[in-house]
């Protein structure tokens, strides 16, 4: 199936991506990805982290570039823009890159580059001498997916995509196309099908469902930014008329591959490709009229490509050929890249570039209390102290494992359960507790707990509200607080205000950032406890005498999770 | 470098002209909800009427450079003055037209016009747009690029619509009804026209959370944008957006501004009001208030949105009325809007 880079759906800021970088970066011979990161990330657009400019590329520098984002996302633009022909790679290496006349273009077309754009999309086609495209399919994929809609009666879904023109061998063969219509169809027969056709797709390619599907956001966007189709919802795509416009003209083209210009003499390659280039830009809005032309060489190479006389050209010089072939043909400098290597050497980062937050991410200090034991007497939470020490015992009393099967019980929580649960896990943990009653609105807490005359108001999140603790979460907690102190509640001091969700926010939250900002400026400590860790503590508390110390509870700052260790 | 093909739109416009050496000095649209009347520098006067401008400012900003201190933040580029595009230019077409489906009358084109050829209709509350040509702005021989807007400096007088007109009373319901409406872009431009400069977050971008920032007088702002969802959440991203900036930027908390921008104003039951008293009583931060009704009053009326008054639209739980400080900055009083644009809805 032919894959395409997915940095994203958004076109007109791929676009932006790609200007920002050539008005930077255009002049130069060569320039490495790093490069273009500092060019994106300078025009504001790229971050990372919740930062921008070089404080962004010092974020998001790692050493293992794999798990460098901003550099990734460049790489993934970078794939696109070769393929749409407005970046080459260098002699030297296939990270190294020039921009092309045709990219130059794109720059000067300002708020009118769609019509390039579109021009760009049909110019693709493998195999193609600019990209290193694996696999054996002739193809031209736009002027495929337009001509499979436009036989389907103008709709086309996502996986039928997949499963259709995206994987088909070779598109210039009329039986070979109308097989495939065909098995589409049948596959339209029942949903099933179409999921069955591809998950063997995925077997026999050795890829993920729904990598598959990934490798579809860029033609699902570009065919509605170009105007060829409208989202008809659901994954699927309408042709529009101006699509249909376009499968006219694809049908009354002359379609050259590069196995066609391979055969050809080189002046007649060269005549073509300027013939093609020129037409190409003049579809785009581009003044060619005053352009010189050596009418009688075009005419020559039309001839021996038998293309019907009066039919446009399919074909994109710089989509197609060598970088060598077209630099030559329409005078542009070639250089070998090494330059960019020195050039655009990656910066390096003030301390190393990753900077964790680990500092809020902690795992709870326990100590020796039997306040959990003495809570658990308490006949209220019988039930619970009873299940709880059944989970406990069932893992031979590993507490942390014990704690993580009892949380993935109640995954299908609401607040009716979960509020209740959370109170009840605290007062286990021996720390008084009690939640608000479903519809008191004045009450603006949704549990909390009574410590030596101090108040800690706890947010709680259920499973059903959100998996993840949640930047959300803390903003209520921080307001929380305010409530608490302006209505007389409590002292203006440094007790917490509590979150208490079902999992830990994930590592690309800015959970804790968020956090340390907060305390650093406003002076309010916020602290998180999951489900698992909240019952760590009670199974600690009831059943091994060990417990987080009351002060430690009432300055509770940052991510505290008992599996983080 | 092998220097690139013209494309046929650069600096398209032109096919009109005034009279020679004769400028636009104001653009009056008197009572408002009716065309403008152009006033030129030898004191002629006729009816606006499209000037074709190669770089129409109805439609598109010019790009400014963010200042010093926010020059990597990641601004969102996009230069479309109206935030519907309900006002385009079809490479065919003499002049830009108006989408009357897609326009939600907040008359921004219409302030922007220098040439006042653009009006808030009376009977729709809508933009409608005048390139007939008239004994001033006259079809020129050769059509031929315009240089930049002629009398982009011209000013304005009188009032392109006020809150009595459709154009307010049935904004609510046209925000609701458009598609790929963009508050943020719509509450940017606003302040843009409202004297400040202002910049929202590039969309898409998931790592800056604050939708506008806005700078302006000495002062420095963010602003949080909301239509229809949760109202309470506003203040909390306020308070998200001065921690951010003040412990990752630098930007001492207490000399922002934050403001939120919001189509109606809560209503009294709404714990809106006093979790802004509790903040300012508990942090000393005052969240500000506005509504995009009472911003686009101010921009038809050509008048700054005035917040270095550290009370100004400082609305709250003892004080929900932004009536008293937009009738400050109009110089008159206000009537009737639409339900919740200057105070809580009932």
């Amino acid at each position: 199936m032919l894959r395409f880079a997915n940095p994203g759906s958004d076109i007109p800021n791929m676009v932006r991506v790609f200007v920002a970088c050539a008005e930077a970066l255009g002049q130069r011979s060569a320039v490495s990805l790093d490069d273009l990161v500092k060019a994106a990330v300078r025009a504001g657009l790229a971050t990372s982290s919740g930062y921008s400019g070089e404080a962004a590329i010092e974020r998001s520098y790692n050493p293992d570039r794999s798990r460098d984002a901003v550099y990734n996302l460049l790489k993934m633009y970078s794939e696109l823009f070769r393929m749409l022909g407005w970046l080459h790679p260098t002699a030297s290496s296939a990270l190294t890159f020039r921009f092309t006349y045709f990219g130059a273009h794109v720059v000067e077309a300002g708020p009118d580059w769609r019509a390039l754009f579109e021009e760009a999309l049909l110019g693709i086609a493998h195999p193609s001498a600019v990209l290193g495209v694996q696999g054996r399919q002739a193809i031209r994929p736009f002027a495929a997916i337009l001509r499979t809609m436009h036989a389907l009666g103008g709709d086309l879904l996502r996986d039928e995509m997949i499963v259709g023109p995206l994987t088909l061998a070779d598109d210039r063969d009329d039986a070979v196309l109308s097989r495939m219509i065909g098995r589409l169809q049948k596959l339209r027969q029942s949903r099933l099908n179409l999921s069955k056709a591809l998950a063997e797709l995925g077997t026999a390619r050795r890829v993920q469902v729904n990598t598959l599907k990934n490798y579809t956001r860029f033609p699902l966007a570009a065919v509605v930014i170009a105007g060829w189709a409208t989202d008809a919802g659901g994954g699927k795509r309408r042709l529009t008329p101006k699509g249909e416009k376009v499968v006219a003209r694809i049908q009354a083209s002359t379609d050259l591959r590069l196995s066609d210009l391979e055969k050809l003499a080189s002046p007649h390659r060269a005549a073509l490709a300027r013939a093609a280039f020129l037409e190409l830009l003049a579809r785009a809005g581009f003044e060619t009229a005053s352009v010189c032309r050596d009418l009688n060489a075009e005419a020559a190479a039309l001839s021996a490509v038998q293309a019907r006389p009066g039919s446009p050209l399919l074909f994109s010089p710089y989509q197609t050929l060598p970088s060598a072939e077209t630099a030559e043909i329409f005078g542009e400098e070639q250089h070998d890249g090494t330059a960019a290597v020195r050039d655009g050497a990656a910066s390096t980062p003030l301390d190393g570039g990753v900077r964790g937050r680990s500092v809020l991410r902690a795992t709870p200090k326990l100590t020796h209390s039997s306040a959990g034991r003495d809570a658990g007497a308490s006949t209220s939470d019988a039930a619970l102290v009873a299940e709880l020490k059944s989970s406990f015992d069932s893992t031979g009393g590993n507490t942390l494992a014990a704690a993580a099967a009892f949380a993935q019980r109640r995954e299908t929580d609401q607040q009716q359960q979960f509020y209740p649960l959370v109170a009840a896990l605290f007062r286990c943990s021996g720390f008084p507790c009690e939640h608000s009653r479903a519809g008191v609105n004045y009450e603006r807490w949704d549990a909390r707990i009574t410590l030596g005359g101090r108040i800690v108001n706890v947010e709680i999140k259920s499973p059903t509200e959100e998996q993840h603790v949640s930047l959300k979460a803390v903003r209520q907690a921080l307001e929380n607080r305010i409530v608490l102190v302006s209505r007389g509640n409590a002292a203006r001091d440094d007790t917490t205000s509590l979150v208490a969700g079902y999992k830990p926010p994930n590592r690309r939250a800015e959970v804790s950032g968020l956090i340390e900002d907060i305390h650093k400026v406003f002076g309010v400590r916020i602290g998180v406890l999951d489900l698992t860790t909240l019952t760590f503590l009670a199974m600690k508390a009831l059943f091994e005498d060990a417990s987080l110390a009351p002060e430690d509870l009432l300055s509770l700052l940052g991510i505290h999770d008992a599996a983080a260790s | 470098m092998l220097r690139p093909l013209k494309h046929r739109n650069a600096g398209r416009g032109g096919g009109k002209q005034l009279p020679a050496g004769a400028a636009i000095r104001v653009v009056d649209f008197g009572e408002g909800l009716q065309p403008a009347t152009a006033v030129l520098t030898n004191g002629s006067r006729a009816p606006g009427s499209c000037l074709r401008c190669a770089e129409p400012p109805c439609m598109t900003y010019a790009s400014a450079a963010l200042p010093d201190a926010f020059a990597h933040f990641p601004a969102s580029p996009n230069p479309n003055v109206c935030p519907t595009d309900a006002i385009s230019w079809p490479d065919e077409a003499a002049a830009p037209s108006v989408a009357e489906d897609q326009c939600i009358g907040c008359g921004l084109c219409a302030v922007r016009c220098p040439a006042g050829a653009i009006h808030i209709s009376a009977e729709t509350g809508l933009a409608s747009l005048n390139d007939e040509p008239n004994a001033l702005f006259r079809l020129a021989p050769v059509p031929a690029p315009s240089p930049a807007p002629l009398g982009f400096s011209s000013s304005m007088a009188g009032r392109v619509a006020d809150e009595g007109s459709v154009a307010l009373t049935a904004l609510p319901d046209r925000i609701a009804a458009v598609v790929g409406f963009d508050k943020e872009v719509l509450a940017r431009n606003l302040l843009r026209q409202a004297g400040w400069h202002c910049w929202t977050r590039r969309p898409g971008d998931t790592n800056v959370r604050l939708d506008a920032l806005f700078t302006g007088y000495g002062m420095v702002g963010v602003a949080e944008v909301e239509t229809r969802g949760d109202i309470l959440e506003v203040p909390r991203r306020l308070l998200d957006d001065l921690a951010v900036l003040e412990s990752r930027y630098q930007l001492a908390h207490r000399d922002l501004l934050p403001l939120a921008v919001l189509l109606e104003l809560p209503n009294n039951r709404s714990e809106y009001w006093r979790v802004i008293t509790d903040v300012h009583r508990v942090l000393d931060v005052r969240l500000r208030t506005v509504t995009l009704g009472a911003l686009c009053v101010l921009v038809w009326a050509g008048r700054p949105l005035p917040l270095a008054n550290s009370e100004a639209f400082h609305a709250r739980d003892e004080a929900r009325d932004l009536a008293p400080w937009l009738e400050a900055a109009l110089g008159r009083s206000v009537g009737n809007g639409y339900a919740g644009w200057l105070r809580p809805a009932k």
